[in-house]
């Protein structure tokens, strides 16, 4: 064996040896015109344009040893000032040393014409966890708010109705300016008010972590958007805007927002007082519209159930068309440090609106072979006002640790007035009156215990209280010795929850485990009563009296395994739950005890850096209880009553989804489709029993099978051979329940819905620029026993946008809808026509705004159940004409 | 032999008669293991003739800091270095950077500073070992541009040069290419300087060498000199804590300088 080794060690150096000897020499003088020889050359071994080996030569002097082998040889020689000189060496000989000498003539006409080269901007950036977006690449003049843009960046998506922003697929935790988080889940706030000239950058960071001692620690991949302002706008600079017009019911419209952003070493400041009355709503909560912000998704568990919805529904039209409201709205976010360990930040909100709404809203009823029309017209004052102050201090208690306690107290009033029409004979007063008043504390304390593990201890509490007070008049129940019904509620929710949580990350895995107590303690009670005008006379038709109490002692861990292309993480909840509600007017206690096992399993597995297949399953069980709390029936309006038949029994949820992405941000390709399965065991479903002037709804326990499917698929590309982005995506779900339609059987239905959408939107060069989107769904509701109810819906919306030069700037829009696709002649088309004016010093813009110059003052959407179309027609927003101003400073 | 001496002189004089002048704008990134550390920076090449010269704007690099809105207590050296705070223990230098070539020397020439001690450190032009990639269908500023690659001193890069431009040249040490280096980028990302502008024959200024005074120490001295220093602060600071070690984490050249130990002191009871 050392025989061989060293018989190896011989013969390496020399076969190394033997193949240099196998390959050619050139050398030479390269000298100029007059003899002299050149100090500095390149001699260079060519192939068409390409260099293949070169070296340098230095006083005239070269030799090169070629490491490949050529027949042919191309040899350039150049030198700065002198012309390129080039020779070559036909049938090349193995082994042979060639001498070839250059004679370079001087550069004489070489031009000394000026040139200068710049580096465009580009549009998208990527380093490491971090992507920035050049805002002007995006813009095409036509947008305001900065959410304009964000709208527009790849692999960003923009949910409209609640404002939810999602980067590569997942939802952002916060917006924050210049680094700092001022906004939390409310983040919107920022992105609807802050002016785009101010903003140089949209950054998006994944892998954030709020808390720093968690960097690199914490495994679901959080992701935030940061807004990089332009330079100088430093210290104090904002936005003053007001605007004056006239609307076709010869009222006054006016708009104004005003925004301050302050940004210094110690202190950012982000401030907002606004005031409209042509439909914009410029804070994060939606009492027009019923979608839930995000902030108020994520902290679901903590709010009380609100029993009587408040009676508003938005259509799906344009911007805020059909919001005719009356709105101020002022908040206020600051950050700053009292010393160099201690951060605080405070929020505070104001809102005060007053919407009116006129809605008809016709159901066509197939029931039982039966068929009926009910109908109600309502017009509606809704005025909510809404009070809020956060509090939140960041202690670093030591570099290894940090103490964080939040403070948040809200109170919130709607006062509802209504008018309604019922079936077109019976006219009704309505009054709702709802308070809501929550307060919150949570007090966070993470320490490091090692490198990379980090222990957490929270500490939180929240009450909300919601009374209401439903009022109706005439009285729906006897209505021949009453004048009214009154119906009165109280949820209040109390949540208790302390957590330790102990976070780490072991070579790459990451882990967390936790250990959660938490108690819920949830009193409900409510009046129905019919009385008489002067009060003195009063029966008690309905009462509720109980408490709900729900106690968790849980278990949750999770473990993140990264090798390679795949990551696993496979998780656990183990809890026990223990619920009781006591009935004090029944004067009844029934209780339940459950044992619970939740396991999921999420899968990646990446087929490169772009691209990835994502599984996911999980089965969990969970109390519903809450929902459908009361036994005795409450009234939500004049024509509905709701009851329960309250029950412990869980749902039980299996979910699965396997999906499959791309996600090109240099190259602006994004593709996703994938489908989502859910099946449930045990649900709460419906008994409805629906006549000409009243419905009432008995929600009831069942452990019954339902599921849904919902297949998905999105596309967006950015194609330059036309200079434009083109968007597809589309969506199927098939979704199964039950329930019970005037003493039917258990009736099975089936809700099958499909929402395609095309867009294109260009980015030509040139003045003119226009997006298109294209919308087409259909809602399809049927059932085993009466029949099959659909519709479809398509719409189309436009935009040109005009540049005529620095200071000019047009754009027209058109909307057109067709809510019925068989009723052609049912259509509606808006036109929005605007013009912006910019003086040189850019300072001042002036915008004269034309919006519904067709002047559609309503909007008709049709929806299917499965036992009746439902045509909602709602009022809109009538022309207006307005001249805005803007001041930035 | 006299006859020599005004051969070259001629050639000389028609070199800078003839020859371009060329100046591109280049931004550098550093993405240092240190986030607060991390930043861009503007630099500008000059090249004319045989010599050229590659320099920042301290002023303008402190704009493009991350933390400069937090950035106070600012100082101006001498040599127009910058010194500021980002936080009240993190102060960044900004570095007055300078470096000379001189083709027919051979010889590269710049400064850097030796923790606080500032230092001209002098070199060859030649230090890398280039792999050409011979598919020229890159263009980089409507220049077609080739791909070259090599090691250096702990990193490996990637480099884009374009024979159309010049003959030579490139930012920082970065050189021995037949052609204008325009843009280089380590594969760890750690360092990236990318082109902004190229103006060509738009001033005719001279360069000049701006170290004819100072005394020039070569590559070997200064990290000779660079680790007794680093010895220097560990002995300085086992005398202040128990334990830790002293590691260079952030230099783009590796100078091979391994992490100082320190051994806890005996617990005096």
């Amino acid at each position: 064996m050392k025989k061989l080794l060293i018989v190896l060690f011989i013969f390496l150096p020399l076969s190394f040896s033997f193949s240099l000897s196998a390959q050619n020499i050139i050398t030479g003088k390269i000298q100029d015109t007059n003899g002299s020889p050149i100090l500095l050359a390149n001699v260079l071994i060519k192939e068409g344009d390409d260099i293949l080996e070169f070296v340098q030569a230095r006083n005239g002097k070269y030799s090169i040893t070629l490491e490949k082998e050529y027949s042919k040889i191309i040899i350039e020689v150049n030198s700065a000032g002198y012309l390129p000189e080039i020779q070559a060496l036909d049938n090349v000989q193995k082994n042979k040393t060639y001498a070839l000498d250059f004679v370079l003539k001087i550069d004489e006409i070489k031009k000394l014409d000026e040139v200068v080269i710049t580096a465009p901007k580009q549009p998208i950036q990527i380093k490491g966890d971090t992507t920035k977006f050049d805002v002007k690449s995006f813009s095409n003049g036509s947008e305001r708010k900065i959410i304009d843009i964000i709208k527009k960046l790849p692999g960003v998506e923009v949910d409209n109705k609640s404002g939810e922003i999602k980067f590569k697929g997942k939802s952002i935790e916060t917006v924050t300016l210049e680094g700092d988080d001022l906004f939390g889940y409310n983040y919107s706030l920022g992105t609807k008010n802050i002016n785009v000239d101010m903003v140089d950058q949209v950054q998006a960071i994944e892998n954030y972590s709020k808390n720093p001692l968690l960097k690199g620690i914490e495994g679901d991949d959080k992701v935030i958007l940061n807004l990089k302002l332009k330079k100088g706008k430093i210290d104090l600079s904002g936005e003053l805007n007001g605007g004056i017009g006239v609307n076709a019911d010869k009222k006054l419209a006016v708009s104004s927002n005003n925004n301050f952003i302050g940004v210094t070493r110690n202190y950012k400041f982000f401030g907002v007082l606004s005031y409209n009355n042509i439909g914009v709503n410029n804070s994060p909560f939606d009492y027009v519209g019923n979608s839930v912000g995000v902030e108020k998704l994520k902290e679901k568990d903590y709010f009380a159930v609100k029993t009587i919805p408040e009676m508003v529904l938005g259509v799906n039209v344009g911007d805020n068309r059909s919001n005719i409201n009356n709105s101020f709205f002022s908040n206020y976010n600051l950050t700053f440090k009292i010393k160099e360990r201690l951060k605080v930040k405070m929020n505070l909100y104001y809102l005060n609106d007053n919407i009116f709404s006129n809605q008809i809203s016709q159901n066509q009823n197939t029931i039982n072979n039966q068929s009926f029309l009910t109908s109600d017209d309502r017009t509606i004052y809704k005025k909510p006002s809404y009070y809020r102050t956060d509090l939140e201090l960041k202690y670093n208690t030591s570099k290894t640790s940090l103490l964080e306690y939040d403070f948040r107290i809200k109170y919130e009033e709607i006062n509802t007035q209504s008018n309604v029409l019922q079936n077109s004979e019976r006219n009704f007063q309505t009054s709702l009156f709802t308070k809501d008043f929550y307060l919150k504390q949570n007090l966070l304390f993470t320490q490091k215990i090692a490198k990379k593990a980090v222990l957490q201890i929270l500490l939180f509490h929240s009450t909300n209280q919601i009374p209401q007070e439903f009022g109706i008049n005439p009285s729906v129940f006897n209505p021949n010795n009453f004048q009214k019904d009154i119906q009165k509620t109280n949820f209040r929710k109390d949540y208790t929850e302390l957590n330790t949580t102990l976070l780490g990350n072991h070579k790459g895995s990451k882990y967390l485990f936790s250990v959660k107590m938490n108690i819920e303690n949830s009193p409900f009670s409510s009046n129905l009563s019919s009385l008489n005008d002067n009060a003195n006379t009063q029966i008690n038709i309905s009462n509720n009296d109980l408490r709900y109490v729900k106690k968790n002692i849980s278990t949750f861990g999770s473990y993140t395994f990264e090798r390679r292309k795949w990551r696993i993480s496979p998780s656990y909840s183990l809890t026990l739950l223990e619920q009781k509600i006591e009935d004090k007017i029944e004067n009844n206690t029934k209780s339940s005890q459950n044992f619970i096992f939740n396991p999921s399993l999420s899968i990646r597995y990446k087929l490169n850096d772009i691209s990835a297949i994502i599984a996911k399953s999980s089965y969990s069980q969970r109390p519903n209880t809450e929902n459908y709390l009361f036994l005795n029936p409450v009234l939500t309006n004049n024509r509905s009553i709701v009851n329960n038949q309250p029950n412990f029994l869980l749902q039980k949820t299996f979910s699965s989804s396997l999906f499959y992405s791309i996600r090109d941000l240099y190259n602006q390709f994004n593709l996703n489709f994938g489908v989502t399965y859910d099946e449930n065991n045990g649900s709460f479903f419906s008994n409805l029993e629906i006549q000409p002037n009243v419905m009432r709804t008995n929600y009831f326990y069942l452990p019954q099978n339902t599921n849904s499917t919902n297949f998905s698929f999105s596309t967006e590309k950015y194609v330059d051979f036309i200079e434009s982005t083109l968007k597809f995506s589309s969506t199927y779900s098939i979704s199964t329940y039950k329930n019970i339609v005037n003493n039917s059987d258990l009736r099975d239905n089936q809700s099958n819905n499909f929402n395609s959408e095309l867009s294109i939107r260009t980015a030509f060069d040139i003045a003119f620029n226009f997006e298109n989107t294209f919308v087409f769904s259909q809602n399809d509701s049927r059932n085993n026993q009466s029949g099959r109810f659909s519709n479809r819906f398509l719409s189309n919306i436009s935009k040109f946008v005009y540049n005529l030069n620095q200071k000019w700037f047009f754009s027209l829009s058109s909307e057109y809808y067709l809510p019925n696709v068989n009723k052609k002649l049912e259509n509606y088309l808006f036109l929005d026509f605007l013009a912006r004016f910019r003086p040189n010093n850019k300072k001042y813009e002036f915008n004269f705004i034309f919006n519904n110059l067709l002047n559609k003052d309503n909007f008709t959407q049709i929806e299917t159940s499965d036992y009746s179309i439902n045509i909602f027609q709602s009022r809109l927003l009538a022309r207006y004409f307005m001249v805005n101003v803007s001041f930035n400073f | 032999m006299k006859k020599n001496i005004l051969f070259i002189f001629l050639s000389f004089t028609f070199l800078s008669t003839y020859a371009q002048n060329i100046a591109v704008d280049y931004k550098t990134t550093l993405n240092t293991n240190e986030d607060i550390i991390t930043r861009n920076a503007s630099y500008r090449l000059l090249l004319k003739d045989n010599q050229s010269i590659y320099f920042n704007d301290p002023e303008k690099d402190l704009e493009g800091l991350k933390q400069k809105d937090n950035a106070f207590n600012k100082k101006i050296e001498a040599d127009g270095s910058i010194q500021v705070n980002v936080s009240d223990n993190h102060i960044i230098h900004i570095n007055k950077d300078i470096f000379y070539k001189n083709y027919t020397k051979d010889s590269l020439i710049f400064n850097d500073k030796i923790v606080n001690k500032k230092a001209i450190i002098g070199e060859s032009i030649n230090l890398f070992k280039w792999k050409i990639i011979a598919k020229s269908d890159t263009t980089i500023l409507t220049y077609k541009c080739q791909k070259a690659t090599c090691d250096f001193r702990g990193r490996k890069y990637v480099a884009y040069f374009s024979k159309d431009l010049y003959t030579m040249g490139g930012p920082w040490k970065f050189d021995g290419l037949p052609g204008l280096i325009l843009y280089v980028y380590s594969e760890d990302n750690y360092f990236i300087i990318e082109p902004q502008k190229i103006a060509i024959n738009q001033n005719n200024e001279e360069i000049k060498n701006p170290y004819t005074k100072e005394k020039i120490i070569s590559w070997k001295e200064y990290k000779k000199l660079f680790e007794k220093k680093i010895k220097k602060i560990a002995k300085l600071m086992k005398s202040k804590f128990e334990d830790g070690g002293v590691k260079i984490s952030d230099k783009i050249e590796d100078l091979e300088i391994k992490e100082i130990k320190m051994k806890p002191l005996k617990k005096t009871k």
